[in-house]
């Protein structure tokens, strides 16, 4: 009886053994033309909406986590490989249609598709994340920066700061921000009015010396 | 109500002797505790990340405690031949229902207190406060295991365990995309496909009118997402399960 259970001990350890050692060498053999950690089928956002059974929030969760990942594991794959990233769009896209409130994955998830130069396909998030939350602030705002920052684009930019400007709990910033817009989008009028309108409503005398160094570079002369 | 209150009372020190249910609520309790980690892997979304697989175990392994121990309410006494004893005695056979399936509730509801205040606990580590909002989609959560103990329960009074999970699985599945399923009658269905899905639509439990977790996370407030008629609709679809079990309980025999 003992000796029985001897040998079923030494089975057990041959096995494990075993099977660690294949597992490396198949490790070891993996690789080939395939960037690491590329998914190698995604799923239609509807046909996981079913196949969750209501758990969607969890799962575009577990979409998230699985795109920050793909990102992570695709930047240290920069040196070898040309068309990277081609799957962190549609894991996105996954994410937020699972949950269409999920407003961190619309924010973060456009910053890393700006920061892979992915400029179409992050402005394509941003404008779903503000359909799907027409009262959030966070997503004109972010699409602003864009238009500002990276494409160089200031009238789409002016567009989107004074939707942000008109939601509640926006950046205190944005007012004065959007003068410059319109100065930058070539409508020069009507910025020097918004900044001598906001010059005399304001008491902050850190913001009054702002404005009146922008006007006055301007060639436009305000009193104290 | 006494009588009723004692079988409830034996089906809930039964339920705590079975073997199956530590084992669902520790490994619930363990899945709970892990979503501590994907939450630090979750690059900034960790607080929503906790709240909704969190809540989502709780919904999963709740269902599976419904389930595997709904199943076999009925069967067991009837397998064990205990119900022979049972029926004998001076108490109606729908009180014995009554008393399985409160057993039963009283056992889910205990394991959903258990599963809340480990989620809040987590979130309590990490966030530094006590999220008691989690109580109103826990709250809903019961209510659905409270129906699909009621299925369980019926199909447990006629058929046996295997073919109880799979009845009920499979209703769980359903009642959980009976929103989609009439969306989708009402795009590409003809007029008889439309009636069908319509009535299929109404009579099987809407199971999705309990889910509100997103919302709880989302942070929207609890009075435009709690619904009291969703709350009515759960308990008048409970009692209905319940009197259709009793009267396949009540024509059974035994013999």
């Amino acid at each position: 009886m003992r000796g029985v259970s001897v040998l079923w001990a030494g089975l057990f350890a041959v096995a494990l053994v075993a099977s660690v050692l294949v597992g490396r060498s198949l490790e070891v053999r993996g690789g080939g033309a395939r960037l690491p950690d590329d998914p190698l089928y995604l799923p239609s956002a509807t046909f996981l909406r079913y196949a969750s059974l209501g758990y969607r929030h969890m799962l575009a969760d577990f979409m998230w986590i699985r795109a920050t990942q793909y990102f992570g594991s695709q930047l240290e794959a920069r040196t070898r490989f040309q068309g990277r990233y081609q799957f962190l769009f549609p894991m996105l896209d996954l994410a937020t249609s699972l949950d269409p409130q999920y407003i961190h994955a619309y924010r973060f998830g456009g910053l890393l598709l700006i920061v892979v130069r992915q400029y179409e396909n992050a402005i394509s998030l941003y404008e779903k994340g503000y359909a799907s939350n027409p009262g959030r602030w966070e997503m004109p705002h972010d699409l602003g920066r864009l238009y500002y920052l990276d494409l160089k684009d200031y009238a789409k930019a002016l567009q989107w700061w004074k939707i942000t400007n008109e939601l509640p709990g926006r950046p205190e910033y944005i007012p004065r921000f959007i003068p410059l817009l319109y100065f930058e989008a070539g409508q020069r009028e009507i910025a020097i009015a918004l900044w001598l309108e906001m010059y005399q409503a304001t008491d902050n005398a850190l913001i009054r010396h702002m404005i009146r160094g922008r006007l006055e570079s301007f060639g436009v002369k305000v009193g104290e | 109500m006494s009588r009723i209150w004692v079988i409830a009372l034996n089906t809930f020190k039964e339920a705590v002797r079975d073997r199956i249910l530590y084992a669902i609520l520790a490994f619930a309790t363990a899945m709970i505790g892990s979503t501590f980690v994907l939450a630090t892997i979750g690059a900034g979304s960790g607080e929503k990340i906790i709240r909704d697989i969190g809540l989502g175990f709780i919904s999963l392994f709740g269902t599976l405690i419904a389930i595997f121990i709904g199943i076999g309410l009925v069967y067991k006494e009837i397998d064990r031949r205990t119900i022979y004893t049972i029926v004998s005695k001076p108490i109606h056979r729908y009180q014995f229902v009554l008393g399985k399936y409160l057993g039963l509730t009283l056992t889910l509801f205990v394991n959903v207190i258990i599963m809340t205040w480990a989620l809040m606990g987590l979130i309590y580590i990490g966030e530094g406060l006590w999220d008691f909002r989690l109580f109103a989609a826990s709250g809903m959560i019961l209510l659905e295991l409270m129906v699909i103990t009621g299925i369980a329960i019926l199909f447990s009074a006629f058929s046996t365990p295997t073919l109880s999970a799979i009845f009920t699985l499979s209703l769980f599945a359903i009642g959980r995309l009976l929103d989609d399923l009439r969306l989708f009658g009402e795009q590409y269905a003809g007029d008889v496909g439309r009636a069908v899905i319509r009535a299929v639509y109404y009579l099987l439990p809407n199971l999705g009118r309990f889910n509100i977790s997103g919302e709880v996370v989302h942070g929207l407030p609890l009075s435009e997402v709690v619904s009291p008629m969703a709350v009515v609709y759960g308990f008048l679809y409970v009692t209905a399960l319940l009197a259709l079990t009793a009267v396949i309980f009540q024509n059974k025999d035994f013999r």
